[in-house]
């Protein structure tokens, strides 16, 4: 608690997520972006106004954090914004799923055609094409990257 | 022991049916669900996995795994289900596709009808859901502040609201008796007070018991005083919403008698397929607002809900 949001130019944070998944320009138009702390971007509706009232606690949704070598996306934002993504994206089947919501790793066989992404770094998981999370891609594994509070161990999949 | 309906014997003279409310008390809640029209695309893509109409709904996709599912009378989008033990283990819940609310909590925000782009004030908001329910009425526009004093609560409403992508939510975690008045002011307010919680009766750790009843007075200062500030940060024409999960009147119509002042009205207002009882003019010997029968008094009974009690007011705009 107490930490200030500050209104930023969101234009690096949408170059990186429009390279980054090839989103098509639409997909983040009429988005504002607050930094919280040194590292965390959080995405807004573009006429949000938290006026004077302080302390805030929260505007919009968390997108982004940069703290690290490679920037990571949030859970939050690859759910909402990774539907229409087209570069490193990873689609897995039901049983593949399952273990990606427990936050297992994931291997990829040498034959795979999935396992042939190019770089080390975040990726979209998808499931029948509705994004499910991020994880970290490197070297043919997929290591996910649900936090702990939102993993499930046994999901009800039925589709 | 007594069943704990029979902490509402004091009302017996305002309910039509006490048998039917004794019986309804002793069942539990309905569970219900309502789909995130922010995630339309997502519902679409579902579906058509699932091997549906691209224009079928959660509740077409629960109805297929074999879950009864029956539409809300009285609102689109919303549904009762049977036989979901865990909703909170499905794919639609962890996208964010549909959240668990009871039904009566839907009510408020039909009667706040917040509109794309307003400024809302949600004065007590954890844990949230009604906070939802606006927010994602108003398309990601807009600006709704969930306030509310305790931090703690406010951690379910934040990851309710991450959870179903609402982008127009800032939250503030200010005790409200203190909330500054250069915030405002706002459009439209909901002020859903702490209360002592009656009509929680159908829930399986219910509020109503012998020894809680002394809240029902209790509460009406703090209720009363966070009513007057709520109303210095309403814009003249603006709306504020007062509701409870109670039916006393010592903390509905005792407590607009109180704060509210002559550029204040009480307007009447009703939600087609969801029946209500009139607010109460006289009580406990005290004649109150001609406008408190306005209120509208839900009672599990009339349809199968938990109990809640709404008021609509409006803040006059001063003539000259």
């Amino acid at each position: 608690m107490g930490d200030r949001y500050i209104l930023v130019d969101g234009a690096p944070y949408l170059e990186w997520w429009q390279e980054q998944f090839a989103t098509p320009p639409e997909t983040l138009r009429g988005c504002s972006f607050w930094q919280r702390g040194r590292f965390s971007i959080w995405i807004a509706a573009a006429d949000v106004e938290p006026g004077e009232i302080a302390p805030v606690d929260g505007v919009g949704i968390p997108f982004l954090r940069t703290g690290r070598e490679v920037w990571k996306p949030t859970l939050v934002a690859v759910i909402e914004f990774g539907l229409d993504a087209s570069r490193n994206v990873v689609e897995l089947d039901r049983d593949e799923t399952l273990r990606f919501l427990d936050r297992q790793v994931i291997e990829f066989a040498a034959e795979d055609a999935r396992g042939a992404l190019p770089n080390r770094g975040f990726v979209i998981a998808r499931y029948h094409g509705l994004p499910v999370g991020c994880g970290l891609w490197r070297r043919g594994t997929l290591e996910s990257a649900v936090p702990k509070g939102r993993s499930m161990a046994g999901l009800n999949l039925t589709c | 022991m007594e069943h704990i309906a029979h902490g509402l014997e004091r009302y017996r003279d305002l309910i039509d049916d006490w048998q039917a409310l004794v019986d309804t008390s002793r069942r539990p809640l309905p569970l219900v669900v309502w789909e995130n029209p922010l995630r339309r695309q997502h519902v679409e893509r579902l579906a058509v996995a699932a091997g549906l109409d691209r224009r079928a709904t959660v509740g077409d996709l629960l109805a297929t795994r074999g879950h009864e599912v029956e539409p809300l009378a009285w609102r689109a989008g919303a549904w009762r289900v049977r036989g979901l033990d865990k909703p909170g283990r499905t794919l639609e819940h962890y996208l964010g596709l549909m959240h668990v609310q009871e039904e009566i909590s839907l009510a408020p925000a039909r009667v706040l009808a917040a509109e794309a782009g307003e400024m809302i004030l949600d004065f007590c908001a954890a844990p949230g859901g009604k906070t939802a329910c606006i927010a994602v009425g108003m398309d990601n526009r807009g600006t709704v502040v969930a306030n509310d004093l305790r931090p703690q609560r406010l951690r379910p409403l934040r990851s309710n609201c991450e959870r179903l992508g609402i982008r127009n939510v800032v939250i503030t975690p200010i005790n409200g008796i203190r909330f500054p008045l250069d915030a405002g002011p706002f459009d439209r307010m909901l002020l859903d007070v702490p209360c002592s919680c009656e009509g929680n009766l159908r829930e399986s750790r219910p509020a109503t018991r012998r020894a809680r009843h002394s809240q029902v007075e209790g509460r009406g200062g703090l209720q009363a005083t966070l009513l007057g500030r709520a109303w210095k940060l309403l814009r003249p024409g603006g709306v504020l919403v007062y509701s409870t999960c109670t039916f006393a009147p010592e903390e509905n119509e005792l407590v607009l008698d109180y704060a509210l002042g002559e550029d204040a009205v009480i307007e009447p207002f009703a939600i087609a397929g969801l029946r209500h009882d009139p607010g109460v003019t006289h009580w406990a010997g005290k004649e109150l607002r001609s406008d408190c029968d306005n209120l509208a008094r839900y009672w599990p009974h009339h349809n199968d809900t938990g109990g809640f009690t709404i008021a609509r007011l409006r803040k006059v705009v001063a003539v000259g």
